[in-house]
């Protein structure tokens, strides 16, 4: 289990502490199949940015990677960051710019 | 640049500043100060704090004219502008950028670290509570943080804030020297006028970062989207200048969250000289809750409209 605000604090904004996140526990967790559990128990608030530098690219790669990643602890607002990120991360985004 | 300043600018006016900017071809500024008292948005002191670092990047000087001794330019003293700017002045204060409940002084940020710290900090400044204050530190922190990563502004961001505690209304301002939203889009956009940069900027899933829509791991083109839906929520304007244009988004009460700036409520004006870098000012109601949650909902609503909807099943975030 590896607790979000030991990287992030209890505001989780700092993309760089995404990156270290993702690069040093949810990549490799996920590359050996394990469980990756996320827990954010003292995190009040997180943005967009942060979520985005943590899971977007995971979810991108492989949405089945969903399977393998527990949040736990998460406040509402924290869960409906999660979920929107989720979400754009598995949409098509062949659709091109004018 | 020459900045006489007005008597009054906030963002519902804040042509009345910048119609006070002039390009009088100097590399220098000149800061000069109006006649009588004046009250003008933080944004408006960021805007001078960061004219003032393209000054001196230039070569030029900072000068101050027609200094005069009343209750504000104290305020100017205090906000921190006059040290910042680095000119000579005989107005004195007795606590001088004390943070003391009513604004926050002008502070240079440059650092993921000073951001984390300044964001910590201002939050019992709000006088309201954590549930009350989130969509406030969220909207600062990203002002700012877009600022760091892409601004390339030598000197950071430049922030104030002023707390109007009658309204509960938090006014914030964020200025950066640096390369403007243009050119930070023309690195992966085709992009060649500074109101279509803009409008592309607000655009879910643009970024300046890369050309591919959506972005990449580290950015999504979604964090200017998100702030205006903040704002608008919020009921108050937001207003970003870069190069030669303005452009002000005012509040729709009732409205529905659109993806594109194109079918918001707002206004451009283009002006005669360039910003350089680029303002970004908001108002936000610190005294009641914008309700976040709700909001999320709102946004994942107009952010699925701006992108190919997925015909697959999606998986789903699993929470314990």
């Amino acid at each position: 289990m590896t607790k979000v605000k030991r990287y992030a604090g209890s505001f989780a904004g700092d993309k760089d502490a995404a990156a270290t996140l993702r690069e040093e526990v949810l990549k490799p967790g996920l590359a050996k199949h394990r469980v990756v559990l996320l827990d954010f128990d003292g995190v009040e608030l997180a943005t967009q940015s942060f979520m985005h530098a943590l899971l977007a690219q995971a979810v991108r790669e492989d949405p089945a990677s969903l399977e393998h990643i527990e949040f736990k602890n998460c406040n509402d607002d924290i869960q409906a960051l999660i979920e929107i990120v989720v979400d754009y991360a598995q949409e098509d985004f062949a659709v091109e710019e004018d | 640049m020459r900045v006489t300043l007005p008597n009054r600018s906030y963002l519902n006016d804040i042509e009345r500043f910048l119609r006070c900017v002039t390009d009088d071809g100097k590399d220098d500024l000149t800061f000069v100060l109006p006649e009588g008292l004046f009250s003008v948005h933080p944004m408006v002191v960021t805007m001078i704090a960061a004219m003032g670092e393209a000054a001196r990047s230039r070569g030029g000087d900072v000068r101050l004219e027609n200094e005069k001794i009343n209750s504000s330019t104290r305020y100017l003293e205090r906000m921190g502008l006059f040290e910042v700017l680095g000119v000579e002045r005989s107005i004195t204060v007795q606590h001088p950028q004390e943070a003391a409940g009513r604004f926050v002084p002008l502070r240079q940020i440059r650092t993921n670290a000073e951001l984390n710290d300044f964001v910590v900090e201002v939050g019992p400044l709000l006088h309201a509570s954590p549930e009350q204050t989130r969509a406030v530190k969220y909207v600062l922190f990203e002002m700012i943080r877009n600022v760091l990563e892409h601004s390339r502004a030598e000197g950071g961001a430049y922030v104030a804030a002023q707390v109007a505690r009658s309204s509960g209304r938090l006014l914030l301002g964020v200025s950066d020297a640096g390369q403007g939203v243009l050119e930070s889009m023309q690195f992966a956009h085709p992009v060649s006028t500074h109101r279509h940069a803009i409008e592309l900027a607000f655009r879910p899933g643009v970024t300046g970062t890369t050309p591919r829509f959506g972005g990449n791991e580290t950015n999504g083109g979604a964090g200017l989207f998100f702030m205006k839906a903040m704002v608008l929520a919020s009921s108050h304007h937001m207003v970003m200048v870069t190069g030669d244009q303005q452009m002000k988004l005012l509040s729709s009460r009732g409205k529905a969250l659109q993806p594109r700036l194109e079918e918001d409520r707002v206004t451009w004006r283009e002006y005669a000289h360039e910003f350089p870098g680029t303002s970004v000012g908001v108002d936000l109601t610190v005294s009641e809750d914008v309700g976040f949650e709700a909001l999320m909902g709102d946004i994942r609503k107009a952010y699925g409209f701006n992108v190919r909807a997925a015909n697959k099943e999606k998986y789903r975030a699993r929470f314990k």
